[in-house]
Order: structure tokens, then sequence, then C-alpha cells
């Protein structure tokens, strides 16, 4: 492995630990919500209380299961190898399920074209992530929430930006990194729009 | 706090996890607690504001505000509830912060039935300390604005610390003894403690244990039989028996002799009395008050008083202050005093003049209570007016030091600050206390005078600021009974004591 490749991998499980960090309290907080709810049920069932005194609650954990599902799934995913080219839409659709919750509910907005599973990113599998991602988190951190656009006029592009208008800027060795790939970010006061090598897809 | 009226106090959850807040609302209900959910710790905070909540279960990551923040808040705002912290494994440091800023407790996520069962054994116990703090709370109002207490009366901070141990330690049956100067109070101390415990139904007995003989002391304690003693035709219950089911207050205890404290250290002991002549040993149920103005430290080394006695009767020591460390409540005592002795002579007296109150304000009261009472019925008695003026309050022996109305002998060699003071006593002393009079005599102003006569009562001089060096004719200040120490071999228990029942 170059060093170049060595360097991209050290920076995007850097990433990886940043999302899961973001992530941990929402793990948490649905495990809690099944634990809770199961518990009423439990409970309830075993003083012979009514179906409409259990329902609610065994519906409320069986969401919880869902919620735990998707966040499992998508940590598991992203620590997989990528496959290249990478699907940008299901990227977005990961990173969104993994810290949906962290600031809020539904403060991320996925803007994704009925077409999207075409945009994809033929630029290495980790470099993909890495600018996606790093530009994504450097997002949530500013308050109000996030959304999250893909295009394809000229380039598989993606738009980051955040709800309040508030600008924000990717960690300059991450840049540096990712356009070394061939992946081209550029920031402006609306946000940040990644331009990805186009290719077709597998 | 009866597990009945533990459910009755409201618990708030504040999370903004709407899956959590449901279930574990759901738990809490089924365990009989009325629960309120607040989606945010500002919306929790504003909810604590308008209502009470005993206890408050909280998520550490929170909008808006979040746990620790809302610590804060109720710490600095001072709202009454038990905070039991939600936090996720990771943030452990910040519960432990939590529990800096005053949580109860904290429970880490996630909340599997074994934490939920946790939970479910905290939440009595906070609510307990809930009640109980709020309990203290309203005692702590009740008695804040009190001016009267029982037959005390005062509402400067000592006096209302005073209350406040006679509310904690009323109920019980420790043996309580009261320290204090002559004059302070003792026995109404005595009386209220008496009144507010579920004895009060029973008899009050008082005893003055330094106004009787011994041999006369003795029979009044226990009694005696029926030929006992020469003389002794009858049978007579002593106080021990008459305080049956009541309270015995024993004033001036350290004034016994050593073979009746050794009696009544028996009797404390075992609740039972003999009487004299007598075979049959009887029980008693009293609770026992016992009051001195010795010094204690003194009394024990001098073997005056036997040091397992104190112990017996020192359950829980009160201090009662003198009048001087209350001069707060100086003016409200003499108040009462005027209008209660006004009534009884039956005369029309509007109150105190201001250079009376000067007086009243001034003078160090080495007699107390008991003196300010005495100089305001005899002031009330011999004004001519319908207030009360400084020469009609003025203690007597500072009236009277003048050796002879009309001359003054001023040994040779006196200071001129000692020869000052006595022209200016004798000559306050020939014009029957009038300030005004001794100011135009001496060519000084009214004020001049009071202002000096004030030095010289409070021991020292205006002039040279000699505190604590009064001149022969001058009242000297009253040594502080050393009996509100407590001797040097019971210092430990004393100091242990203080929290409950020291009311210094």
């Amino acid at each position: 492995m170059s060093g170049g490749n060595e360097h991209l991998s050290a920076l995007w499980l850097a990433t990886l630990q940043r999302l899961a960090d973001r992530a941990a309290h929402d793990v948490r907080n649905a495990l809690n919500g099944v634990a809770v709810n199961v518990e009423v049920v439990r409970s309830r069932a075993g003083r012979g209380a009514e179906g409409s005194a259990i329902a609610p609650f065994a519906t409320a954990a069986a969401a919880q299961v869902e919620i735990l599902t998707a966040q499992v799934d998508a940590l598991v995913a992203l620590l997989r190898p990528a496959t290249v080219p990478v699907d940008l839409g299901v990227l977005l659709g990961r990173l969104t399920a993994l810290v949906q919750d962290t600031t809020g509910k539904d403060v991320i907005t996925l803007d994704l074209p009925a077409n999207s599973g075409s945009v994809t990113s033929s630029a290495g599998g980790d470099a993909t992530r890495l600018a996606v991602s790093g530009a994504f988190l450097a997002a949530l951190e500013r308050p109000g929430g996030v959304v999250c656009r893909l295009g394809t006029d000229e380039a598989p592009t993606v738009y980051i930006s955040s709800s309040a208008g508030e600008s924000f800027v990717v960690a300059q060795d991450i840049v540096d990194t990712v356009t070394a790939a061939g992946i081209q970010l550029r920031s402006s006061p609306d946000g940040i729009t990644l331009s990805f090598p186009s290719s077709s897809r597998d | 706090m009866g597990s009945e009226s533990m459910t009755q106090a409201k618990i708030l959850i504040a999370d903004d996890e709407r899956s959590i807040t449901d279930g574990l609302s759901a738990i809490l209900a089924d365990e009989g607690y009325t629960v309120e959910i607040a989606l945010d710790g500002q919306r929790a905070l504003e909810r604590l504001v308008a209502e009470s909540y005993g206890v408050i279960l909280a998520d550490l990551k929170m909008p808006k505000l979040d746990g620790i923040a809302l610590l804060k808040e109720l710490q600095q705002r001072d709202i009454p509830t038990e905070c039991i912290i939600i936090t996720g494994q990771a943030t452990v440091d910040s519960a432990v912060q939590s529990m800096r800023q005053g949580a109860y407790d904290y429970i880490e996520k996630p909340l599997n039935a074994e934490k939920l069962n946790r939970l479910k054994a905290l939440i009595p116990k906070a609510l307990e300390r809930f009640a109980l703090h709020q309990k203290n709370r309203e005692l702590a109002s009740k008695l804040e604005g009190l001016t009267h207490y029982g037959e005390l009366t005062g509402h400067s901070e000592a006096m209302r610390h005073v209350y406040q141990v006679i509310e904690a330690v009323a109920p019980s049956t420790a043996s309580v003894l009261i320290l204090g100067e002559s004059g302070t109070g003792k026995e109404l101390v005595a009386r209220a403690m008496h009144s507010k415990s579920d004895r009060s139904k029973g008899p009050f007995m008082a005893l003055n244990c330094a106004a009787l003989p011994k041999d006369i002391l003795e029979n009044e304690l226990f009694g005696h039989e029926k030929g006992a003693f020469t003389g002794s035709t009858n049978e007579k219950a002593g106080h021990f028996e008459m305080a049956h089911g009541g309270t015995l207050f024993l004033d001036e205890v350290a004034e016994m002799a050593p073979d009746i404290q050794v009696k009544l250290l028996r009797a404390i002991e075992t609740r039972t009395i003999r009487r004299l002549g007598g075979k049959k040993e009887i029980n008693v149920d009293i609770r026992i008050v016992a009051a001195t103005n010795r010094d204690l430290q003194q009394a024990i080394a001098d073997a005056d008083l036997r040091e397992d006695l104190y112990y017996r009767l020192a359950v829980v020591e009160l201090f009662l202050p003198p009048l001087r460390e209350r001069v707060g409540d100086i003016k409200l005592l003499a108040n009462e005093f005027l209008a209660r002795y006004a009534s009884e002579n039956n005369k029309k007296i509007t109150g105190f003049e201001d250079t009376a109150w000067d007086w009243i304000l001034a003078y160090h009261w080495p007699g107390n209570v008991r003196e300010l009472k005495n100089a305001v019925e005899r002031a009330v008695i011999m004004t001519r007016g319908t207030s009360i003026g400084p020469q009609d309050i003025t203690p007597r022996h500072i009236r009277l030091s003048g050796e002879n109305p009309g001359s003054l002998t001023i040994q040779v060699g006196s200071s001129m600050a000692d020869a000052r003071r006595k022209v200016l006593l004798g000559t306050f002393a020939s014009t029957d206390g009038d300030p005004v009079r001794t100011a135009k005599l001496l060519g000084v102003t009214p004020a001049d005078v009071q202002r000096e006569i004030i030095a010289i009562v409070r021991g020292g001089s205006d002039e040279d600021g000699r505190r604590g060096a009064p001149p022969a004719s001058a009242p000297r200040s009253q040594p502080r009974p050393a009996a509100v120490k407590p001797p040097a071999k019971v210092a430990a228990k004393g100091k242990a004591k203080a929290k409950s029942g020291r009311a210094r």
C-alpha cells in the first residue's frame, strides 16, 4: 500500500470513528426504547392486562428494532470495503440512517432524483466515502440540520448544505486527500459541492 | 413517609425519545405514580418552575437544555426536586459531574429489566428524601416570620434556631439540657418543648433544685411514705410521680446535692423511683428537661455535678442566647411588656420615647429578658406621662450610682477619665436620670450625655476607648456563664450533638 493510500485509509478510519461516535447515542437510545417497551409488555402481559394496554408498547418496541436494524446495517456496510463505482444515493442513505437522530428529529433532508441509482462515483471507494462523510459531518456540526442533494449535470455531484444557511468547512487534510483522488470539492457560502469522476454503474 | 403518600408525589420524565418516555411512563404509572413528560430540558424546567415534582428522571443528552444544565438551573433557582440522571455509558464522567451538581443518582442506558428494577427501587428513596427536604423547608418557612413560639418571644435568627431545635426535639423522649444565663427563659423553653410533644396532655412539673434544702428537695422529687420521717403523717407523691405521662423540668440542676444526683441518675436510667421510706418501685413515664446557668466544666471538675448524670441529662443540649446577643428582639419584647403592664395597671401609655429606645437598645441587660421585663414594669408604674422616657427605664443602679446627691468624692490621683465618669454619673443620678437636665448642668449636649452614659453602661469609655474597664460605680458586664461550654472530658460528645441539638 502506497503512502497516499495509507493516509487515505487512516483518514477514512478516523472519519468512520466520528460517525460511530455520533451514532452511539442513537444506538443506545434505540436499545433503550426496545428494553423499556418490552418491559412494559412483559409486565402487563404477566398481570393479564388487556391487549389494548399492551399493543402500543409492542408496536413502539418493533419501531425501535427497525431503527436499530437500519443503524446497524448502515454501520456494517460502511465498515466493509467499498465496491467501486460507489452509489452516492446509497452512501447518503446510510450516513443518514446512522446519524439521523443525533441533532434532533428529521433534520437530515435527502433530495434524491428518481434515477439516483445511476449517480455513482468511479473515484476510489474510501476516497468517495471520505469526501461525502467529511462534508456531511462538517455540516452536522452546524445547528439546524443538513440538506443533501444529488446532481448529474456535468458530473456526478453531491451538494451538502446547512438547513440554517450557515457556512462550514471541511478539514484541509480531507480536502487535499480527496482532491488527489480526483474528487473536486468546492466551498461556497451555500454549502459544499463535491464532483466525482463519472462512470457507468456496474 | 408511607408508600401511599410517596406515590402521590409526581414524577417528571425529561427525555426527547418518545419511545422511551412513553414506556417509562407506563412502567411507573403501573407502580402507582403520577407521571408527566417533558420532551426537552427547557420544557422540563418550565414544568418544574410551575409545579412540584418529587422526582425528575432526566436524560443527560437533551435538546435545548441538557441534563447538567437543567441540574444547574434547579440548584440556582432552588427548585425542590430529586433528580435521577439517565445516561449513556459513554457519558459516565458527565454522570459523575451531575452527582456533584446535586443529582440524587444516575442510571446507565440501556434500561434493561435489571436497571428498571434498580430505578423502581431508587424512586421511593428519592421521594422520601424529597419529602424530608420539603418538610424541613416548610418548617423553616413556618418559623421564618415567627415572632412567638409557645410563650417565647423573639424573631432573631438565634431564637428561630432555638424554635427549630425545640420543634425537632419535642416529639422525641430524649432528655434535654438547656443552657443559658439567668433570665433568658429556660423554663419557657421547657414548657414549649412539653406543649409541642405528644405528652402535652400530661402534666408539666417544674422544680428549682437550688431553691430547696437537700432533704426537702429529695422529698419533692421522690415523695415519701407515711411515717418515713418525723412528722410525715401522710404519704405524698413526689414530682417524678406527679409528672407521670408528662414532663419534669429541673431548673438549676447542677446545684443538686451529690447523693440526690445518684438517685436522680438511677431514676432516669430505670424509669422507676422509690418514695422516701418506701419499699415499692414505682414506674414513671416522664421526659426530663433540665436547665442550668452554671459552668458545667467547672461543676464537673469540682465534683458538684456527676459526669454520668450530665451525659444522661444532656442527650440534647440547647443553648439560649443572652438578650444582648439578640438585640433584634429587644424592641419586640419591650413593646410586649409595655402593652401587658400598661393593661394590667390601667394606664394609657403610647410607647417609648426615642431617647428611651436609645437606652433600651444600648444597655447590655445582664439580667436578660427578666431584667427587661422588670424594668418595663417599673417604668409603666412610675411614669407620669403617656410615654416612657429614659429616666423611667434607666436601670436603678445607674440612676442611684451617685454617692450623695449634690456632692462627689474623687480620690486624689484619679484619672481624668474616671473623674469625668464620676461627675457625669453623679449629675445624672442627681437629675433622676434626666439627660437634658444633666447636659444643662454639665454644659454639654444631651446627645453627649447619652453617648457617654451608653459607653459606661457598655463597660467602656467613649472618650478613651478603654472598653471592659468600667468605673467602680458603673455596672460590670456579667461574665458569660461558661455553662454553655461542654466539659473538656465530654467535648467530643458535645460536638457530635451540635448537629442535632445545640442551639448556638
